[in-house]
């Protein structure tokens, strides 16, 4: 079997749990100027990612405390990058940037998450897991 | 314009000023309801636990208005000039206006844009509650839906909560409640949106969810489990005991809860198995006895 190879996107270090541990990037850092011209795709394609982790939680914004967010820490996967539940409201609502890498992918594949096996989301879980607990 | 004229726009302002200031939190205390085909949200006047609170909101309202009917009023026993009476009205009607704003209107609102695309006046505009596809077996008395089973109430019914309620491997003799939490002592049941997407509803008081999880058929007492995130602490300052503790001392059972975020694994190989997140942990919490006032921590 290949090696599971699996790249972060969304771990701020502001937003808690899943990511302190692994990057140091700041969401205040990653705002872009414009926002996507495909930001309903791009978002949709966030939200259909295959859950790993579910977590319950309520959090400020980041931006603006009087919002909250709900179940930022749950973790996503496509197979390919793993991420919060939390970005896509953080690209839709502040204009976060995604990696590059991430976005071309994303546009690649026609905003639409290919489904995966069993067998690689529990290898995506197990990689997930040590994130979150 | 005459002082009288004045007095009555400057109660009516000032009132606007302190709702502005306490209604919000006071509204959102007594929850949520939800129109058919995805309505604004709208406070619910019949705050079983907050009455004081859901009482003052009103109060706070019919001053408002009443203080913008004063002006007019006093308006018209002066006999003002035209200006003077265009001027009352308009601040009455702006009075109006804004004690009639829905809390969390709908809609993205025009206004000024931060360099962080921020915007002060920004309402998620698929943050309108859509129905629970998912009867509920009941609702709290704030108007959230309310799911039993054996083994497991939950309160909410956003993505997480439902899926959490449905896969949580149980501890055995332990009665599971599952609903969003927060560390200032409420709890915040979950919707979901027009969006799809799932959002925080208003805080409801632990109470409710001791009263829930009494009314629960399967529940025959014993000890409980909160799959409630950060339930096991409570901020400083917050003048109330942890959700924990309140929950304990309601049902009068013992009550384990985490410190901080609560999730499951679909797939690794503690399947399902709820985890505390960030290096939290675990704590008990017994019954106390009257007069008694600490806590574990």
């Amino acid at each position: 079997m290949a090696e599971l190879t699996l790249r972060l996107a969304g771990m701020f270090r502001e937003l808690g749990p899943a990511g302190p541990r692994l990057t140091r990037e700041s969401i205040f850092e990653a705002v872009a100027d414009e926002e996507l011209p495909d930001v309903a795709e791009v978002v949709r394609y966030l939200r259909a990612g295959h859950v790993l982790i579910d977590v319950l939680d309520v959090a400020n914004d980041a931006f603006d405390p009087e919002q909250q967010v709900v179940n930022g820490p749950t973790i996503r996967t496509d197979g390919d990058w793993l991420w919060r539940e939390d970005l896509a409201y953080y690209v839709r609502r502040h204009r976060v940037r995604l990696p590059e890498d991430f976005l071309a992918l994303i546009r690649a594949r026609n905003y639409v998450v290919p489904p995966r096996d069993e067998e690689l989301l529990a290898e995506c879980a197990a990689v997930a897991e040590k994130l979150v607990f | 314009m005459s002082g009288r004229l004045a007095a009555g726009i400057v109660g009516a302002l000032g009132a606007v000023l302190f709702l502005l200031v306490c209604a919000p939190d006071a509204a959102a205390a007594c929850g949520i309801s939800y129109q058919e085909g995805g309505g604004v949200p709208t406070p619910v006047g019949d705050c079983a636990n907050g009455p004081a609170i859901g009482a003052a909101a009103a109060v706070l309202t019919t001053t408002v208005v009443a203080g913008g009917a004063l002006a007019i009023v006093s308006v018209l026993r002066t006999g003002l000039s035209g200006s003077d009476l265009a001027d009352a009205l308009d601040a009455a009607r702006q009075v109006g206006d804004t004690a009639t704003r829905p809390p969390e209107a709908g809609g993205r609102a025009d206004g000024p844009t931060s360099a962080m695309g921020r915007r002060r006046d920004w309402a998620d505009p698929g943050a309108r509650p859509r129905p629970p596809a998912r009867e509920p077996d009941s609702y709290l008395a704030a108007g959230d839906p309310v799911y039993y089973r054996d083994g497991a109430t939950a309160i909410g019914y956003d993505s997480r909560t439902l899926r959490v309620f449905d896969s949580a491997a149980p501890r055995p003799g332990y009665h599971d409640v599952v609903v969003h939490g927060l560390p200032n002592g409420l709890v915040v049941p979950g919707y979901v949106g027009s969006d799809g997407g799932d959002h925080p509803g208003s805080p409801t008081h632990p109470h409710q969810i001791a009263e829930a999880v009494g009314q629960n058929p399967h529940y025959r007492g014993g000890p409980v489990r909160l799959l409630i995130c950060h339930s096991a602490r409570v901020e400083p300052g917050a003048g109330v005991p942890p959700v924990a503790q309140q929950i304990a001392d309601a049902l009068g059972v013992t009550v384990v809860a985490p410190t901080d975020v609560v999730g499951v694994n679909r797939y690794g190989p503690r399947r399902q198995v709820p985890q505390v997140g960030n290096g939290g942990r675990w704590v008990s919490f017994q019954p106390r006895e009257p007069g008694e006032e600490s806590w574990p921590s």
